[in-house]
């Protein structure tokens, strides 16, 4: 296939290919070659590739070499084989400029390239943008000359007499590409070329991109519009919401996109005009109002709401932030004056004129978000992120929230009013407090670390930038001058209806979730930290109370006949303890109609319960975040959370040296059945078991002090669950949990096989350990008891008849058998771990420690 | 040039860790790394054969694309596999893997395979980084490990294609959506040629017939 061409039929390759010489003589190759044929296409090749080599070794070593590359035009080379239209040659055409221009350092001999219009003329070649690799390579390229631009270069590029901007032009065309890499390389270079400082050029670009920032709003409309078809007509599924998840993140790209380019100066009048009138008046405003004919274009109220807030959260732009806001916070009807309506083919904007009818009608809707008469919470919880991305945003409209008699600090000017007043000081470390958990969080993480090397875990989602990033601006004072007076009021009917989340979250079946009420108690730490009120303060104090009560009520039930009270309440403390307000995770998984069951794949605190352990469970987080606002409210510290069980000795850690004189020890060898802190399964530990009133303690003796022991390993009594084993009577199976955190769901810390000396041995550890589980658990939950102000209900003895009295030491029951193959599968799935699984230990029924869990076994 | 599947990768990593020169040592062999010479190229395509399937992959450098916002978010979901490299002379670009691989978990699709890469092998004597380390760092959060010299080609060939086949496994799982676009996997012209039907139509049965296990 190769037909010979004489002597130049393959190309002379020189020991040093980094020669001028060398490029001299490729340059002799493609003089030769002028016309391209199916022969010479190898040779071409590979002359091109090698001559962006010596010109990048050039443009380091040699100066001379682009002196000749110039002299002797040979980008007309280039040019010329590129009309002829060859793939692989233009292929590698592009992958040569595209080294050129990545590779080069010199100013000058980047100067020299540019000098004659050929790069222009290169970017204007219609090449076939059909073929991937070509338009890669192509869009590469633009991309790489978009990196070179500046003040300096920019008028090698545009040429202001002709009015001729080919870069520009040439881009604008592939917008829309049906490659996603290709438009985001668009959006790069556009952003590139308006970066550069140069009043003709941005002159130019302004009168040449109004069709395509028009487009550019026209695709924000269509995304917001499918989205919001999308949201109304898909279940709340895993699946569903990973589609949901792509769409919301391509429309907050562009969003962001829109926003980087209202930032340039030029770009920003037309720009925020376009999207004042084609997307937020005509599509998010009037899908606020009742529809207006059968074809109008309306967004659910939700997806309003969201867009609005993500809207909130992105842009800056004072302008358009500013009428947009004060539409939606004052105007009536009449201010819309289009909306979207669906033809045939596509959408476009009709014009209205509607008389005004009621004052305030865009704010009205958000008041009527917190309705509680709604079936669900779904509204309600968008109507919080609206508000609280009012509170976010940086486009400095605080004088018009103010008016709206919507407090909004932006700069804290309180700090006066923080001194005289500890509560409002309470607030605002409450509000601030991530900032400073964040440290906290990565010592924590660290320390972790330390401790338990084998024990790798991914810390869980932290709160993203954008809260803390607000949190930062209410905590950093601003200079005073420009201060405005403190608000002292807020609107009542806003107090109302966040008052009436809170009311709702005590009603037995109420149908809010966790989340909503996090959100709901955020936003108002926020308005409460601005205000002067005292009466709101006063009645918001007095509702937490109520709420709170009634929610101790129903919980009392559950504290003392739920043998697994004690879990599920320190399971929620643990997640209440997490800041869930992150709105790149919420964004979109609350996006669709609230879910009900754990089918969702959600996790319970953004869904809704189902069955009676999930009831429980969401009333205890509502419990905790009603018991937080009270204290913030009151300016109480709340030194009984978490909830501690008192205890006279200093809990042991992992390193420490203990005295062990006079303690009860059991020697035992320890398999690890899982990997541990203490080894690799299959290992054999030889250690002592000793328990204190809360702990189960591995120690080894010390080897220096006599009576003296390291401990190896301590976990909580309260969570080991102890398994005999029916193969061996000697062995016992113990499973210990590790105490739920804000970092770690609750999970097996130790799995493993203790082998006693002898069966007595293992008898008297397993009676050890299960009347030190039982104990321990029973103060645990006595001080929950306490910190809810619930009584201890001596419970009626359950059925007598299943008490088995005063079996023999050691001898196992039938039963055994089941429990210990069950109790190896176990810590997989250790989540609720059942402690009456230490059945084999017989019930004695006057004991007051098996009485208090009075379960039947 | 026919190829079964089209995989989008892109590179992240500190400035100068070398991401480029990486990028042209897989895609073009004819460039050959001498010492006095680098160049480094933002884009790059290639052909690889996995199970026995011509695969085309396109590489993307993001470099410079830091300061917009809008367009480091969307990089990352357009991808199917990232090449996270660090320079193994310079710790700095070690310790900022951490910070790199949030933003991409944050941005990407859960799916993304992400590859750890140790650049500059060849310059042992000015290694300030050890092998453990970035082994170590690959464990705990999940990703495959390589260290490798664009100067010498040493382990580039490898990290690549280690990355395509995992990706591939993926698809053969079903964990991946590739109708999906925003995937970074583009189903090729002639997806499944031993299929009777046109390669025009919707190339859907390609994936059930030849897949066995993996």
């Amino acid at each position: 296939m190769f037909r010979k061409l004489g002597s130049s039929g393959s190309l002379w390759k020189p020991k040093n290919p980094h020669s001028l010489e060398y490029l001299k003589y490729l340059q002799g190759v493609l003089v030769k070659n002028e016309k391209v044929t199916e022969s010479n296409r190898k040779i071409l090749v590979e002359a091109l590739r090698a001559i962006a080599e010596i010109l990048i070794w050039g443009d380091q070593n040699d100066a001379s070499v682009f002196d000749f590359f110039l002299e002797r035009q040979m980008l007309l080379h280039f040019l010329k084989i590129m009309e002829q239209g060859s793939t692989s040659l233009n292929v590698q055409l592009l992958q040569t400029l595209n080294i050129l221009f990545e590779n080069i350092r010199h100013e000058t001999s980047l100067y020299f390239l540019l000098s004659n219009n050929h790069v222009n003329s290169i970017i204007s070649h219609s090449f076939d943008l059909s073929n991937d690799e070509i338009m890669a390579y192509y869009i590469s390229f633009l991309k790489t000359l978009s990196f070179k631009l500046n003040a300096c270069t920019i008028h090698f590029f545009f040429n202001e007499t002709s009015q001729e901007f080919p870069l520009l032009l040439e881009v604008l065309k592939l917008y829309d590409w049906n490659d996603s890499m290709v438009r985001i390389a668009v959006r790069n270079i556009i952003l590139n070329i308006v970066k550069v400082q140069d009043v003709s050029m941005l002159q130019f670009v302004k009168s040449n991109t109004k069709q395509y920032l028009a487009e550019l709003v026209d695709c924000l409309v269509e995304a917001s519009i499918s989205l919001d078809i999308y949201v109304r007509s898909a279940q709340n599924l895993q699946a569903n919401r990973e589609r949901l998840r792509e769409k919301v993140d391509d429309l907050i790209d562009l969003v962001h996109y829109i926003g980087e380019l209202l930032d340039v100066e030029t770009m920003a009048d037309s720009l925020s005009d376009l999207v004042t009138n084609r997307y937020l008046m005509p599509l998010l405003l009037s899908s606020l109002l009742p529809r207006i004919g059968n074809n109008a274009v309306m967004l659910t109220p939700v997806s309003a709401f969201f867009f609005f807030s993500q809207f909130l959260l992105i842009i800056q732009h004072h302008s358009t932030i500013q009428n947009f806001l004060s539409a939606f916070l004052f105007d009536d009807q009449s201010t819309i004056s289009t909306h979207w309506i669906r033809t045939e083919e596509a959408f476009c904007l009709q014009k209205i004129d509607q008389p005004p009818k009621s004052e305030r009608v865009f704010f009205d809707s958000l008041l009527g978000a917190f309705d509680a008469s709604q079936k669900d919470d779904y509204l309600t919880f968008y109507g919080l992120m609206l508000i609280f991305s009012m509170f976010q945003n940086k486009a400095d409209v605080g004088e018009l929230l103010n008016a709206a008699n919507f407090p909004v600090i932006k700069d804290i000017t309180n700090l006066k009013i923080v001194q005289e007043n500890p509560k409002r000081e309470r607030l605002m470390t409450e509000v601030g407090v991530e900032a400073k958990e964040e440290e906290v969080y990565h010592d924590v993480v660290e320390r972790m670390e330390e401790l338990n090397t084998d024990d790798v875990f991914l810390p869980p989602e932290e709160p993203r930038s954008r809260f803390a990033s607000a949190v930062d601006d209410l905590e950093a004072p601003r200079s005073p001058e420009q201060t405005p007076p403190p608000t002292k009021s807020c609107d009542s009917r806003l107090v109302d209806a966040l008052c009436s989340i809170i009311s709702a979250v005590g009603k037995e079946n109420s149908n809010i979730r966790p989340l909503t009420l996090e959100l709901a108690c955020l936003v108002i730490r926020q308005i409460l930290m601005t205000i002067d009120d005292d009466d709101i303060l006063k009645n918001l104090t007095n509702l937490c109370g109520e709420v709170r009560e009634s929610l101790v009520k129903s919980l009392g039930i559950s504290v003392n006949s739920e043998t697994l009270f004690l879990e599920w309440f320190e399971d929620e403390y643990a997640e209440f303890e997490v800041n869930h307000v992150n709105f790149d995770i919420i964004g979109y998984e609350m996006l669709l109609p609230p879910a009900a069951t754990p089918l969702s794949g959600l996790p319970l605190h953004k869904r809704l319960p189902s069955g009676f352990e999930e009831r429980v469970r969401t009333k205890i987080l509502f419990y905790l975040h009603i018991r937080k606002l009270e204290r913030d409210l009151t300016g109480e510290p709340d030194s009984e959370l978490p909830v501690r069980v008192s205890s006279r000795q200093e809990p042991a850690a992992i390193g420490d040296c203990i005295n062990l004189y006079n303690s009860d020890l059991l020697s035992c060898t320890v398999v690890p059945q899982k990997p541990c802190c203490l080894g690799k399964p299959g290992d054999r530990l030889l250690r002592f078991l000793v328990t204190d009133g809360l702990q189960l303690i591995l120690v080894e003796p010390d080897a220096k002090k006599a009576a003296w022991a390291v401990v190896k390993f301590v976990g909580l009594l309260q969570d080991t669950t102890i398994n005999g084993d029916s193969s061996d009577s000697r062995a016992l199976h113990v499973v210990v949990e590790g105490q739920p955190s804000r970092l770690k769901k609750r999970q097996a810390v130790l799995t493993a096989k203790f082998i006693f000396d002898d069966h007595i041995r293992c008898m008297a550890a397993k009676q050890r350990l299960t009347k030190g589980r039982q104990t321990a658990r029973e103060l645990k939950l006595q001080a929950i008891r306490d910190v809810l102000g619930i009584k201890k209900e001596e419970p009626v003895l359950s059925n007598p008849f299943k008490i088995v009295k005063g079996c023999a030491p050691g001898s196992v029951r039938k039963t055994t058998s089941a429990q210990s193959s069950s109790s190896s599968s176990r810590p997989s799935s250790s989540q609720n771990p059942n402690p009456n699984s230490t059945s084999a230990i017989p019930d004695d029924p006057f004991s007051p420690s098996s009485s208090s869990s009075g379960k039947p076994v | 040039m026919s190829y079964a599947y089209l995989f989008k990768y892109i590179i992240i990593g500190d400035t100068g860790v070398g991401k480029s020169c990486l990028l042209l040592q897989f895609t073009d062999k004819r460039f050959q790394p001498v010492h006095d010479l680098t160049i480094g190229v933002e884009f790059g395509a290639r052909m690889v054969t996995i199970d026995d399937k011509q695969i085309k992959l396109q590489i993307w450098d993001t470099a410079g694309q830091e300061s917009f916002r809008s367009i480091t978010r969307s990089y990352y979901r357009g991808a199917a596999g990232a090449l996270l490299v660090y320079d193994i002379t310079r710790r700095d670009t070690f310790n900022h893997l951490t910070s790199w691989l949030e933003d991409a978990r944050q941005h990407s699709n859960s799916n993304m395979v992400i590859m750890l890469i140790g650049n500059k092998s060849d310059l042992e004597a000015r290694r300030e980084v050890k092998r453990e380390e970035g082994e170590a760092f690959a464990r705990e959060h999940g990703l495959v490990f390589m260290e490798t010299s664009a100067k010498t080609a040493n382990g580039v060939e490898a990290a690549f294609i280690d990355t395509a086949k995992e990706i591939y496994r993926k698809i053969q799982e079903g964990v991946f959506d590739i109708n999906n676009e925003a995937n970074g996997i583009k189903l090729g012209p002639q997806h499944s040629p031993s299929s009777p039907n046109s390669p025009g139509g919707n190339a859907t049965g390609g994936l059930g017939g030849g897949s066995g296990c993996c």
